[in-house]
């Protein structure tokens, strides 16, 4: 069984098209940060997260995070995609980082402590896809899995926070990086306008890879 | 399909422009020619004692012919008459009556401001970018910017300049010499040159104070909200009668 090499944290605003291009890894593990937020606050639909307050679960989401990724990186021998959000709106009006610093930096600890053990070379990515606001509009709008109303903005807005807090995941990742250590930590920025083009710029980040 | 939200305070009114209107586009959609094969003109009104907002839509083509019979939409709304915040108080019977259309049209027409507006988000923006359709908003009254009114002379039209520089907002247009001017600015995704072009285009020699289809559609809102009240009034003094 290869080695695994490779972790990918894919991130984005609601409706951007992130867990359409995830199936592009469909022989890596996908671990979802929304699921585990749904499951520790009991909720029936992932929508009901953002209007609540789910920074008091967000320890326990990151510590299931940490033991996913590695349950996968180790016994299950597979490279992980992480599927989240950069920034997500709280109590339903404004926008928070995702995770906070200190638990992506648990997470980066986790892994690349790990990979040190296993002395493989490794590569970590965080990935923004984003869009233009008026093609997320209209996705969103037209989306007919979210039954919800739609405020506009948050479309403006969800891009925006994402697109600000996109660099600060792969900062905290790669400050992690624990020194002669060979792991890469690379920032990609995925524009997701016309879904083909999409599928065959966000493949070649992998085909190039250390894994074929 | 997910229904737009409208915030009804004025603050979270102003959040939801002030982020919304960096997605205006001013350069034109249409080809060269500025041809297209359905339009839609939108008249709204609001009856304040049920506080109703309701909104009339008459197609037309790119020379102002009207086809079809005209739509009505009304829902429920409870926000106060602001100037420059039209859009909160009609806007969402305006998507109650889009969102029934098979199709999108190509060209949305309103009695409301589009870019000559305080925080360059009139109605005919909001609809626009909402929709992503190419919008123009057509006026009695002005709202914002500079500008001289034009000679008493039909289809003659004087720029309307912005307070704070000297970018060209909409155009004072005359439509009849028999009436006020009427003042035309772009909403979404077509020019204020262009689109005082398709508003010329579109109007008739025996149009008053709009061109035909937004004048039409104005008042076919308001003769609505005027059954409506009427209807209204009959039920409810059928209740006081003992």
């Amino acid at each position: 069984m290869p080695t695994p090499n490779r972790i990918a944290v894919i991130g984005g605003a609601a409706g951007v098209g992130k867990t359409s291009l995830l199936a592009c890894l469909d022989s890596w593990v996908q671990v979802s940060t929304g699921t585990l937020f749904k499951k520790h606050m009991s909720l029936a639909s992932r929508d009901e997260i953002r209007n609540g307050d789910w920074s008091l679960v967000e320890g326990e989401v990151a510590s299931d995070l940490r033991d996913e990724v590695l349950r996968a990186l180790t016994q299950d021998g597979k490279n992980v995609a992480i599927d989240t959000h950069f920034a997500a709106k709280i109590h339903g009006r404004s926008y928070r980082i995702g995770l906070r610093e200190m638990h992506l930096r648990d997470l980066g600890r986790a892994v690349f402590q790990w990979v040190a053990e296993h002395g493989s070379p490794f590569r970590a990515d965080v990935i923004l896809v984003t869009t233009e606001p008026v093609t997320l509009l209209q996705r969103r709008r037209l989306d007919r899995s979210r039954s919800r109303e739609l405020l506009p903005s948050d479309c403006v807005m969800g891009l925006r926070r994402n697109d600000q807090y996109a660099f600060k995941y792969y900062q905290e990742l790669a400050h992690s990086v624990p020194n002669e250590v060979l792991i890469q930590v690379k920032y990609q920025v995925v524009r997701n306008d016309a879904f083909g083009d999409t599928v065959r710029r966000f493949q070649a980040l992998f085909d190039n890879g250390l894994e074929g | 399909m997910a229904t737009f939200l409208w915030p009804n305070e004025k603050d979270d009114a102003i959040k939801e422009q002030v982020a919304l209107r960096d997605l205006v586009k001013l350069t034109t959609a249409f080809p060269a020619s500025l041809s297209f094969a359905h339009g839609l003109a939108i008249g709204t009104a609001y009856e304040e004692n049920t506080k109703t907002a309701f909104a009339v839509g008459i197609k037309f083509d790119e020379n102002g012919e009207l086809a079809g019979k005209p739509r009505t939409a009304s829902i429920e709304v409870d926000f106060p008459y602001v100037p420059g915040m039209l859009a909160f108080r009609v806007g969402p019977a305006i998507c109650r009556l889009i969102d029934d259309l098979h199709m999108l049209p190509d060209l949305l027409l309103f009695d409301g401001q589009g870019i000559a507006h305080p925080r360059q988000f009139g109605l005919a923006c909001h609809i626009g970018v909402l929709y992503d359709c190419p919008s123009i908003g057509v006026t009695r009254n002005p709202l914002h910017g500079r500008f001289m009114p034009p000679p008493r002379r039909q289809l003659l039209a004087t720029e309307v300049v912005a307070t704070d520089s000297d970018e060209v907002i909409g155009h004072v247009f005359c439509i009849s010499t028999d009436h006020n001017p009427c003042y035309v600015s772009p909403g979404h995704k077509i020019s204020a040159a262009d689109a005082l072009h398709v508003v010329r285009r579109i109007t008739r020699q025996s149009d008053t104070w709009a061109p035909g289809p937004i004048a039409k559609a104005h008042g076919a809102a308001n003769a609505a909200v005027r059954r409506h009240w009427n209807i209204q009034k009959k039920l409810f003094n059928k209740e006081l009668k003992p």
